[in-house]
């Protein structure tokens, strides 16, 4: 396996990653946990150390599948792996509908809730990369990296991230950059 | 219009030895002219004989989640008496059900595409896949790719996929053909 530096974060990553999201949610019913922490295991051995989900992966009868999959598959090789997962985002499973309709909420109260619920659920005493899910249009970007920094300065989590951020919105956050 | 089809039994149930699957009529259109081509067909398909149906709640499109349910019922109310229609509460789960890519007929319009991969995928001895992430790695030393997969087989053929180099003609030859290129709409994230 090849190595990489992940964009400007510092983090050292397997130049392919494994995203985690399809074994637990959106492509039907969630994958076999057992054979699935098997290949996590697998996928560990072939030099994989980089690993993605979100506290929404899952499905409407077991909300947060993915992590706690993750958690319990990786927790043996855990000073070895990265784990990157994300907040601000519900999926509104009693719709009906796919794509599911999509809830942001990244108020810090919220943040703080998803951070403790993660760090259980992943088994772990930190996140190697978190990211907001969505920009919640209520919430002032400053705000969010706010929280973000001190769960860094807390060791709760040791990255941040941003997905979907509309490019204005970047430049309100260069003096959080550090 | 032939009207030989055979039966079986499917439980208490007697319905056309070939049922017609409907999931795809309702990626397709955007017009409503296939609209109007695809209630056709469901009529025409009646009068061959055909006379079990199979729809879910969950087979739609961004425009309308409920489209197929909603096409089959209209399509076939002038036959209701005469047909079975099967849908499913499925739990509404598996997202490339609405991917256009998927759809009926995005198969078709991205053969180009397919013969491009195909054609550096023999060059470099690598699958189709390792040709599409060996491209995406090409683009930036910072991008990493993170493929999802159920199976071991590909687990190992995406790792592959880094070892898969191509020089800087090769990725512009790639981007190119590409530019110029019909392909179908790609899911490309929920808004
Ligand atoms: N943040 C977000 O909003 C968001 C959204 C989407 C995805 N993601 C993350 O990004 C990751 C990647 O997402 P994605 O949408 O690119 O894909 P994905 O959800 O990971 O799914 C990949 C699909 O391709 C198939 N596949 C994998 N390797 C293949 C190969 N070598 N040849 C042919 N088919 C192959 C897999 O099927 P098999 O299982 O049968 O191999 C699977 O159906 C996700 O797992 C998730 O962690 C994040």
């Amino acid at each position: 396996m090849k190595y990489r530096n992940l964009g400007n974060s510092g983090l050292r990553v397997s130049a392919v990653g494994l995203g985690c999201m399809g074994m637990s949610h959106a492509y039907g019913a969630a994958a076999d946990k057992r054979e699935m922490t098997e290949l996590l295991a697998q996928a560990v051995d072939m030099g994989y150390n980089f690993f993605d989900t979100a506290e929404v992966y899952g499905t409407p009868e077991s909300p947060h599948d993915n992590e706690e999959l993750l958690g319990e598959a990786l927790k043996p090789f855990r000073d070895k792996v990265l784990i990157a997962t994300k907040f601000g985002l519900r999926f509104d499973m009693e719709s009906g509908t796919v794509p599911y309709p999509l809830i942001t909420d990244s108020r810090p109260a919220a943040i703080r809730n998803s951070v403790e619920g993660s760090l259980r659920r992943l088994q772990t005493d930190h996140v190697d990369l978190y990211w907001q899910h969505r920009v919640d249009a209520n919430v002032p970007v400053e705000e969010v990296a706010g929280v973000m920094q001190d769960l860094m300065r807390e060791g709760k989590i040791l990255h941040e991230a941003f997905r979907k951020l509309p490019r204005r919105l970047y430049a309100r956050l260069v003096p959080f950059a550090r | 219009m032939q009207k030989t089809m055979k039966h079986r039994n499917l439980g208490r149930l007697q319905v056309s030895a070939v049922g017609l699957g409907c999931m795809g009529m309702s990626h397709t259109y955007g017009a409503t002219a296939d609209k109007r081509e695809m209630t056709e067909l469901l009529a025409q398909s009646v009068d061959m004989g055909y006379d079990f149906f199979d729809t879910a709640e969950s087979y739609g499109t961004q425009a309308d989640p409920h489209d197929n349910e909603n096409l089959v019922g209209q399509a076939l109310k002038p036959f209701r008496n005469r047909v079975v229609i099967a849908t499913k509460f499925d739990p509404a789960t598996d997202f490339r059900s609405t991917m256009p890519q998927f759809a009926s007929g995005s198969f078709e319009k991205n053969r180009p595409l397919f013969a491009l991969i195909n054609k550096f995928a023999a060059e470099h001895q690598a699958t189709p896949a390792q040709v599409a992430l060996a491209w995406m790695l090409s683009k930036k030393p910072w991008i990493v790719p993170i493929p999802g997969t159920r199976s071991l087989s590909r687990l190992k053929e995406n790792a592959g996929a880094a070892d898969v180099e191509f020089s800087a003609d090769e990725v512009r030859a790639i981007d190119d053909a590409l530019d110029g290129m019909e392909m179908s709409d790609v899911f490309s994230g929920l808004k």
